[in-house]
């Protein structure tokens, strides 16, 4: 690759403009396009000549029995339902779905593409254009009638495909749910795969359904009272207490340039504790209380910004006592302190925000409520707690989030152990009263189950859950609910405790040989349901809409390509996005592969390094004007039972707006330069 | 182009064609030679996985190949990812498309009853997964109808899943009762404050211990339940109410239905049942292939033929002993039919019977030795190991209530002796040299002592058998059946005893412990059968040998060894001590 093209490709970053007002070049297309270079066509523009121009491009693909290749797509996936080998019911619905929507997306994108692409070259081969465009109709209402024509196509397979698809769902769920009602009827059944069944039974396999999910997820040692009363447990809990500081907060107060005695910064903790039974080790008193980590989180990006031997550099106090922070007991009613050295203090002024994480030792419970930790500025090195003078300081910034252990899959929930049950606290708030079903209202859950007790055991996993209304403050009377590991299980919650809008749910596991893993889309709240088949046309207008773009862009690259090469590259077109999308490429690629393959040689390395880079600007730029078809994508939802939001169709329809809109455009323009007939 | 310079391109594939014709046959025909070679016999059903690779190839317009890589990429990824929807279904894909590897369907079993089980989280479920790995072996066998490696296959799940998992305390006595025939259950629902008192009452029944863990009512706070067999639950009963109306136990009763009912198109979730009502193999199980005369062995193509010999099953049938079914098979296949296994060796396939039924023995001596322990009310060791001196001083006279819990342990000591001694003739015939036999005389080093311990054991639970038999007789009969025990005892004692001296001793214990005159011998005179050292004089070698271990602290090569087997050896003592006593009164 030349210089200069490197550097083109460097200067061409991402156009932010267009990234942030996309709208802009698309509507500037279409302007000058056809309201400015095509205005005596607007002006003559009549959408009886565009509708009659769609019927003979909608007869003519009838005529060349496109729609025969759906009792072929029909064939397709009844024969490779019965090749399935579902767990269950409720899986073999989901993989009918899937197999049904595959099927109809393949053949309406697949004729919709070899429809436009080939509809223009064709008529101009076999002359048929001359007909047309020797007619008083303008290229703008040829253009239109064309698209509209193909989308009448494949409106018209997809609603073959959809009638096939609703029809054989209802009779593969008519026999599934039969099954599952003889399978309830197995004394042997296990009280997991029971409940998991007794739901579809009662609410059928075919189900759409609307989710809601908790504000916040916080896990306690023990239920806390009100505002108060939270309680981390050492070894398996930990808290993150966020702080917002402003530049000048921190660092000018531990100026060491200043006189002796000026004012430093300080780190303030107050942190009752409770030895665990049992847990106390010998010889235990205030002077040898358990030990707290500190380290501090950036609150943006999760990562450790200073770490507890960051902290202990600097300052007067011992290593040990920095890096193990004794807390205050509850009964010396004193605090600990740690000095913010001055490069950590400019280092967190910097951050602007972030969280001091407080981590416990095993055996202990700390209480830790909104002043556990707090900033001070002053001078407190006189040993004397008397003399200490603060003043001023920076407050935390909310509420401390207690936590369980992190693990890849979520919050790790320990049972109960010496006298702890921890409690896992799902809070919603202003959420919209949900439908309740015999004064129930049903949840689902899906989590994480590990082992850590001998394998031998075979008591199942059981989890105790309630709904705390935070208005009134009433605990509802537990609901025991049996889950399997990644499996959804449902569950019911009365109603009367939901009705204020603003409740917890709380989670407790009742084993204590088991860990469960718990994140914030683990529970959810089923807030509607909507027939399937609705949900199901929502799913296939979505369809029909990737249709539409497909046939645009396909119709647009014929208008100056040969059928085939307009084929390549519409998919292209199409697929660019979300190719690169997968692909993941990023900046620093052109690093990897230059240290990979040439970690000697430096100057090819920076040769390579430039080359990549620059390249993975250039596909950047060109994946930032292709349509994103990740919107279109709906077949999961519709398959795990959720229910399609007016949001997820209007999205599609704001990428045909934003890009099919401006193809139509230049195929316009286009075709109206074209030399079709004599 | 004109037609005379496309001739020769024209004659040329057609030529091909032919040739390609008549390479495929040769090719085909020579692996059908092979199939039968290996013992194989012709297939029963015919689908999708009997069209062979060409047709298969043909058929998916060459796409086979590129299928079948995305198929194990995606579901080996999923597997790691544990994200298991569509698993099965790829997996069936690829069975499907893959029918004529022997590797792809040994590496499919194993993937889902070892891999995808221990995902599982509660033991059901992973019961229920073994279960699907042993139904994929069943359909390839269907498939590929007495095939060695899937035949193994099958015997090894029954034998180390089931059998020997760390689960197996749930897996074994779920899977034996499931084997039994259907029969109505009976939830019962009862207050959390009687828990105990419940349990153990439940317990007299013989109701299978996978049974006895209560799981709460959900919709009940403070309440548990279990499910029992209708007979099992009316015996409750009668125990619990004891005539009285007790409103805080509460029975509903559900019907029986056919085995997995409802599951026929999913996952199932119980084993078939195996046996009929008088708990003997069900016929369909013996009967042979079509066009077959009975034989009673492998030879004539029935699916269970080596059970019958054990009838009846009153517990339900081992896993274990299902085991020893389709290793014998395996045995057979390899004797009569040349059959090879892909991976084991001969003489792994061999022996794998004799192991099954030596296995199966062990299984019942210690369910019945937990038992009698449960019996007495004392606490069950978790240990194999420490289960022999919690009972042994149960006097002859103790007051033991007969009970159905009572029968089956007497049943089982019974069996697992029956069972010991067949497991001895097995491993004779494995050892056995020529035709007659397994032809592996020189395994003799490695089997004997698995060999004579099977021997002692017989001998030892028989003794146990009559022993808790004479306790519950009266009379003439008592002091009979006494005395009956008490030999056994004894011949389980020198067994044991000689057993140790030959395999658990270090040679540098020898001289030390063997009788002065004896010195001299190898280890081989003092195995049973042998009368260089007299029964008498095992008693004081045994001691020498316990007081070399006790000096060492416990820290000799073989210590663990001989104090499990030494504690076989205790018990009978005590035992004899008891009678001796009884009877002396």
């Amino acid at each position: 690759m030349s210089p200069a093209m490197i550097n083109l490709l460097s200067q061409a970053e991402a156009s932010e403009p267009a990234v942030q007002y996309p709208w802009i070049i698309p509507a500037a297309i279409v302007l000058l396009g056809v309201f400015v270079y095509g205005f005596r066509d607007v002006l003559r523009f009549s959408f009886g000549r565009v509708w009659a121009i769609g019927g003979v491009c909608f007869r003519d693909a009838i005529r060349r029995k496109v729609l025969w290749i759906t009792p072929l797509a029909m064939v397709g996936v009844v024969i490779v339902s019965q090749l399935q080998k579902p767990i269950d019911g409720p899986d073999a619905i989901r993989q009918t779905i899937k197999f049904c929507f595959f099927a109809t997306a393949i053949v309406v994108t697949v004729i919709a593409l070899i429809t436009a692409a080939t509809n223009l070259p064709r008529e101009i081969e076999n002359r048929v254009i001359f007909t047309i465009v020797t007619k008083p109709v303008t290229r703008l209402e040829i253009t239109l009638g064309k698209i509209i024509g193909f989308s009448r196509v494949s409106a018209a397979m997809l609603i073959i495909m959809g009638l096939f698809t609703v029809g054989y769902l209802h009779l593969r769920s008519w026999s599934w749910e039969r099954s599952i009602a003889l399978e309830l009827e197995s004394p042997s059944l296990n009280a997991s795969d029971r409940g998991w069944l007794e739901h579809f039974h009662e609410q059928g396999l075919l189900q759409a359904r609307t989710i809601t999910r908790a504000g916040r997820l916080m896990q306690y040692a023990k239920l806390p009272e009100g505002n108060t009363g939270r309680w981390m447990q050492g070894g398996s809990q930990d808290s993150m207490i966020p702080f917002r500081v402003e530049p000048g907060n921190l660092a000018q107060a531990a100026n060491p340039a200043a006189a002796a005695g000026a004012e430093k910064a300080y780190f303030i903790f107050n942190i009752p504790y409770e030895a665990l039974p049992g847990g106390e080790r010998p010889g235990d008193a205030a002077a040898t209380a358990p030990e707290v980590q500190i380290q501090i989180i950036d609150s943006r990006s999760d990562r450790v910004l200073v770490s507890g031997e960051q902290l202990a550099m600097k300052g007067t106090q011992k290593p040990d006592e920095l890096q193990n922070i004794r807390p205050a007991s509850a009964a010396l009613n004193g605090f600990a302190r740690i000095e913010i050295p001055r490069a950590v203090g400019q280092q967190l002024e910097q951050a602007g925000s972030f969280y001091v994480q407080l981590m416990g030792q095993p055996n202990y419970l700390y209480r830790v409520e909104k002043d556990a930790v707090q900033i001070a500025v002053g001078n407190l090195d006189d040993p004397d707690p008397a003399k200490a003078q603060i003043i001023g300081g920076v407050p935390p910034a909310n509420e401390p989030i207690i936590r369980g252990g992190l693990s890849n899959t979520g919050q790790q929930l320990r049972g109960p152990e010496r006298g702890v049950e921890p409690v896992a606290i799902y809070s919603f708030k202003n959420t919209p009263i949900p439908q309740s079903i015999n004064g129930q209202v049903p949840f689902e859950l899906k989590i994480v189950i590990d082992r850590t007790d001998d394998s031998e055991s075979d008591d199942p996993t059981l989890l105790a859950m309630q709904v705390k209304d935070l208005k009134s403050q009433k605990i509802s009377p537990q609901t025991l609910v049996y889950p399997e590991n990644r499996r959804t299980t449902f569950f019911s919650l009365p109603a009367e405790y939901l009705q204020s809008g603003e409740f917890e749910i709380l989670v407790r596991n009742r084993n204590s040989g088991q860990t469960i893993s718990l994140n914030e889309s683990a529970l959810l709240l089923i807030a509607d349901r909507q027939p399937f088949a609705w949900n199901l046309f929502k799913g296939l207008f979505i369809l029909w809409l990737f249709s539409l773009l497909v046939a645009i862009v396909a119709f647009f690259c014929s208008t100056f390509l040969s059928w085939p090469i307009a084929v390549v590259l519409s998919i292209l077109i199409v697929l660019g996005k979300w190719t690169v999308l997968n692909l993941d490429i990023g900046t620093g690629i052109g690093a990897q592969f230059a240290q990979e393959y040439f970690p000697t040689n430096t100057a090819a390395a920076t040769v390579v390094n430039q080359s990549v880079e620059a390249l993975t600007r250039g596909l950047t730029l060109v994946t930032a004007v292709l349509p994103d078809i990740g919107p279109f994508g709906v077949t999961e939802q519709i398959e795990r039972g959720g229910t399609i939001s007016i949001q997820q169709v209007r999205e599609p329809l704001k990428i045909l707006l934003v890009f099919g809109l401006p193809v139509t455009a230049l195929a316009y323009v286009l075709l109206r330069n074209k030399e079709v007939a004599p | 182009m004109n037609i005379r310079a496309r001739l020769p391109i024209i004659i040329a594939l057609i030529l091909s064609l032919i040739g390609a014709h008549f390479a495929r046959r040769a090719t085909t025909e020579q692996r059908f030679v092979l199939d039968k070679s290996r013992g194989e016999s012709e297939s029963k059903k015919g689908n999708l996985s009997q069209l062979n690779s060409y047709a298969l190839g043909l058929l998916l317009g060459g796409l086979r190949g590129p299928m079948l890589m995305a198929l194990w990429t995606t579901s080996e990824n999923q597997k790691n990812d544990r994200e298991l929807e569509d698993f099965d279904t790829k997996v069936e894909l690829i069975r499907l498309l893959q029918a004529e590897f022997d590797g792809v369907h040994l590496f499919q079993i194993w993937n889902k009853a070892y891999n995808i089980s221990v995902q599982m989280a509660n033991v059901p479920t992973k019961y229920s997964t073994i279960l699907d790995g042993m139904d994929y072996a069943f359909s390839v066998s269907a498939e590929r109808t007495d095939n060695i490696n899937i035949l193994a296959a099958i015997g090894g799940l029954y034998f180390d899943k089931f059998g020997g998992a760390a689960e197996k305390a749930y897996f074994s006595p779920r899977l034996m009762d499931e084997t039994l025939p259907a029969q109505d259950r009976v939830r019962i629902t009862f207050p959390l404050a009687r828990r105990d008192e419940i349990l153990n009452a439940a317990r007299l029944t013989a109701a299978p211990s996978y049974l006895l863990t209560p799981r709460e009512v959900t919709k009940d706070a403070g309440k548990l339940y279990i499910s029992l067999r209708k007979p099992a639950a009316d015996l409750l009963k009668a125990r619990v109410n004891a005539g009285a109306n007790d409103s805080a136990v509460e029975y509903t009763q559900r019907p029986a239905k056919p085995a997995n009912a409802g599951a026929e198109q999913g996952r199932r979730t119980e084993h078939d049942p195996i046996l009929d009502g008088n708990y003997r193999v069900l016929p369909k199980f013996l009967a042979p292939r079509e066009g077959v005369a009975a034989t009673g062995d492998a030879a004539d193509g029935s699916e269970l033929p080596y059970l019958k010999r054990f009838e009846p099953y009153p517990i339900g049938v081992s896993p274990y002993a299902l085991a020893y079914n389709y290793y014998k098979r395996c045995q057979w296949l390899q004797k009569y039919r040349q059959a090879r296994h892909a991976q084991m060796s001969d003489r792994v396939i061999s022996v794998r019977p004799a192991l099954a039924l030596k296995k199966w023995s062990e299984e019942d001596w210690y369910a019945a030795r937990r038992a009698e322990i449960e019996l007495l009310k004392l606490p069950v060791p978790r240990d194999d190991a420490e289960l022999e001196p919690v009972t042994q001083s149960l006097k002859l006279d103790a007051p033991l209530v007969k009970s159905p819990l009572l029968d089956e342990i007497i049943w089982r000591y019974r069996n697992s002796s029956k069972i010991a001694d067949a497991a001895v003739a097995e491993y004779l015939y494995h050892l056995k040299p020529g035709p007659e036999g397994g032809d592996f005389p020189s395994d003799e080093f490695t089997y004997r002592s698995h060999l004579e311990g099977s021997e002692a054991q017989a001998k030892l639970v028989l003794a146990d058998a009559v022993y808790l038999e004479a306790i519950t007789a009266t009379g003439d009969e008592k002091l009979r059946l006494a005395r009956e025990s008490a030999k056994y005892y004894q011949q389980a004692a020198n067994l044991f005893a000689r057993h140790i001296l030959r395999f658990y001793m270090g040679d540098e214990d020898v001289p030390d412990v063997l009788p002065r005159d004896l010195r001299n011998l190898n280890r081989g005179d003092v195995g049973p059968g042998s009368n260089k050292m007299q029964d008498w004089e095992l008693p004081f070698s045994l001691a020498k040998l316990r007081a070399k271990h006790l000096a060492s602290n416990w820290q000799l090569q073989n210590s663990d060894d001989f104090k499990e087997i030494n504690s076989y050896v205790e018990r009978c003592y005590a035992r004899i001590a008891t009678i001796d006593a009884f009877l002396k009164k």
